[in-house]
């Protein structure tokens, strides 16, 4: 699976630096100074890249928790987002990553201690409010599980704090991690999904649909609080009738007493980033189709995009509680 | 078009003789081409090499998806004379920079780190492979083509026992020579690689005939190309100027307002 590891010279020796390379004993390792050098570079091509991505190890130095955009939440007032990991396994092509980066390979910051001494003083900010913490921003939070062990060093440090609150924002079925501990109350394990159709045409290496849920209910059956997040919606023909069906079929496997919360957004990207995936993909359909772009952000026109979320609030709402239900909102909406 | 970049004619010679390539330019730099693939001979050096990048991509009007492999002899400590190896990293203290070729193909050979000087490498470092010219040839050609179709392949002429005043053009011919059936299959795996980009970088179908029947400004052509990109995702059988057909159109004005009008109302995704 990976062929190449580039390694920063500083982190060499760092004890999983070298688990890491031990799991993949065929693959060259290449020293740089910074991941920077490698990653940022301007002549590079995301779309080849993702054939055969490297694997970057690095130590993240700054900014290791930031303040999550505005409109993104559930059910918390202070909102931040932590990435371990940039890019992710699979390849969803509606995806901003592929917009936003250079380069498709994964870059794994191997300094979790910084991350979650960094967590910890978020915290200690505000002692009598809960802190959200959103691990699945630039990454599939579970995904690469086997290689990271983010779980591992992850979770006791939220159990021991459980004013913390973990969003755990994923598409894989490397669940056993989860399977194999108690669950904690302040972790939401959310899955994106999509009905099949799009999932098959947009969600790249992903798992399907069903498997997902499969997953979802077996970590509903152990304890785990769950999150749906329906996100992002893409409009095409039969939108109604196949979402309608997709919301039933979902609400018909899980569990809704610990069903944590439902979010719901449109399809969007920034200006920058979609103009990148168009040159990436230029006769990808989902580009081309009826889009528009206000302050800053390529969306659906506004009367579509008004429409296809005030059908799939009705439908949510059908199954859930206003309570639980989070609408994500972004500039320019 | 893949084009191989060797800084000496005895390092190309077996090459051009191996595909049967034709000399198609003498001046300034001997340029040999069949097909697919061209050879340039560029002269010792990174200045040589600098010089020799930038003057084909400039003469030939290449495309960003032109594959490159830079071919040629380096030293070693210690390899054996005749060991073969893919660049992974290149390194140029003179200008302190190094530099990544990004290898999205699979190769079953030995990859190393290569540092770039300005003379003869008299005095080697364990693991390093050294050479003249790698560094200009990436950091140049990289300013055309992506870093995953710009790669750089080499072969150990000289070590700490045979050095390298000792390396004389048959013995670099005969390195180059026994060393086809790698550069071969690199070849082949660069051409995979550049068609796959070559197929996204594509232009519209109907672009060219669109041009000639009408005037598009610099911007108009750029918004016509998006549209084009647009009416092909949807409609990949069906004829631009088929749909045209039905107006009088008699600008370049026109022919982009009647197509975004017919995109209006698109069937969506699936």
């Amino acid at each position: 699976m990976i062929d190449s590891i580039y390694i920063e010279e500083e982190i060499k020796d760092h004890p999983r630096v070298i688990n890491i390379c031990e799991r993949f004993p065929n693959a060259e390792r290449i020293s740089c100074f910074r991941y920077g050098e490698v990653f940022n570079k301007k002549a590079q091509n995301f779309r080849l890249q993702k054939q055969q991505p490297a694997l970057i190890l690095a130590k993240k130095h700054k900014k290791f928790v930031l303040p999550a955009p505005d409109g993104y939440g559930i059910g918390g007032t202070r909102n931040f987002y932590f990435s371990h990991m940039l890019n992710c396994l699979y390849d969803c092509r509606y995806c901003f990553l592929q917009g936003m980066y250079r380069s498709a390979h994964y870059v794994l910051f191997v300094n979790y201690e910084d991350y979650v001494e960094d967590i910890i003083a978020h915290c200690q900010q505000t002692p009598e409010t809960d802190s959200y913490y959103f691990s699945g921003y630039d990454c599939d939070s579970l995904a690469l599980e086997p290689v990271t062990q983010f779980l591992d060093f992850f979770m006791p440090v939220f159990r021991k704090h459980p004013q913390a609150w973990l969003e755990l924002r994923t598409k894989s079925t490397q669940i056993r991690k989860l399977l194999e501990q108690p669950p904690i109350e302040n972790c939401v394990v959310a899955y994106s999904l999509s009905p099949e159709p799009i999932a098959q045409a947009l969600e790249h290496k992903a798992p399907p649909l069903q498997r997902r849920l499969e997953s979802l209910a077996k970590l509903q059956a152990q304890g785990w609080n769950i999150g749906l997040r329906f996100d992002p919606l893409i409009y095409h023909e039969n939108f109604s009738e196949v979402y309608q069906s997709f919301f039933a079929t979902v609400f018909q496997q899980v569990k809704l007493d610990s069903l944590h919360s439902v979010s719901l957004g449109p399809f969007r990207l920034p200006e920058g980033y979609f103009r990148n995936v168009v040159k990436l993909y230029p006769y990808e359909k989902l580009f081309a189709g009826p889009l528009q772009s206000k302050a800053g952000m390529v969306a659906y026109e506004v009367e579509l995009e008004q429409a296809l979320l005030t059908f799939c609030q009705q439908q949510i709402l059908n199954y859930i509680p206003q309570e639980n239900f989070f609408p994500c909102q972004y500039d320019g909406q | 078009m893949l084009q191989l970049f060797c800084a000496l004619p005895c390092e190309a010679k077996p090459i051009i003789a191996s595909y049967g390539l034709r000399n198609i330019l003498h001046h300034p730099f001997q340029v040999y081409e069949k097909g697919q693939l061209r050879v340039v001979v560029t002269g010792l050096g990174k200045q040589s090499m600098v010089a020799a990048v930038a003057y084909v991509y400039g003469r030939f009007d290449l495309p960003a998806h032109t594959a490159n492999l830079n071919v040629g002899i380096a030293g070693h400590y210690d390899a054996p004379l005749g060991a073969t190896v893919l660049i992974n990293k290149i390194v140029d203290k003179a200008i302190a920079t190094s530099m990544y070729p990004v290898r999205v193909f699979s190769y079953a050979g030995r990859t190393g780190l290569l540092e770039t000087r300005d003379s003869p490498c008299h005095e080697y470092q364990p693991i390093v492979y050294y050479d003249m010219e790698a560094s200009g040839y990436f950091l140049t050609a990289t300013r055309f083509s992506p870093a995953e179709l710009v790669h750089c392949f080499k072969v150990v002429s000289d070590n700490k026992d045979h050095t390298a005043e000792q390396i004389d053009k048959n013995f670099v011919a005969s390195l180059i020579n026994d060393s086809l059936p790698q550069i071969d299959e690199l070849i082949q795996q660069l051409l995979a690689v550049q068609q796959q980009l070559a197929e996204s970088e594509q232009m519209p179908q109907e672009l060219a005939v669109l041009l000639t029947q009408w005037k598009f400004s610099h911007y108009q052509r750029k918004q016509l190309v998006r549209i084009l990109q647009r009416w092909q995702a949807f409609f990949p059988t069906s004829s631009v100027r088929d749909a045209l057909s039905d107006h009088a159109v008699k600008s370049a004005s026109e022919v982009m307002r009647h197509l975004e009008q017919k995109l209006k109302n698109l069937p969506g995704l699936l």
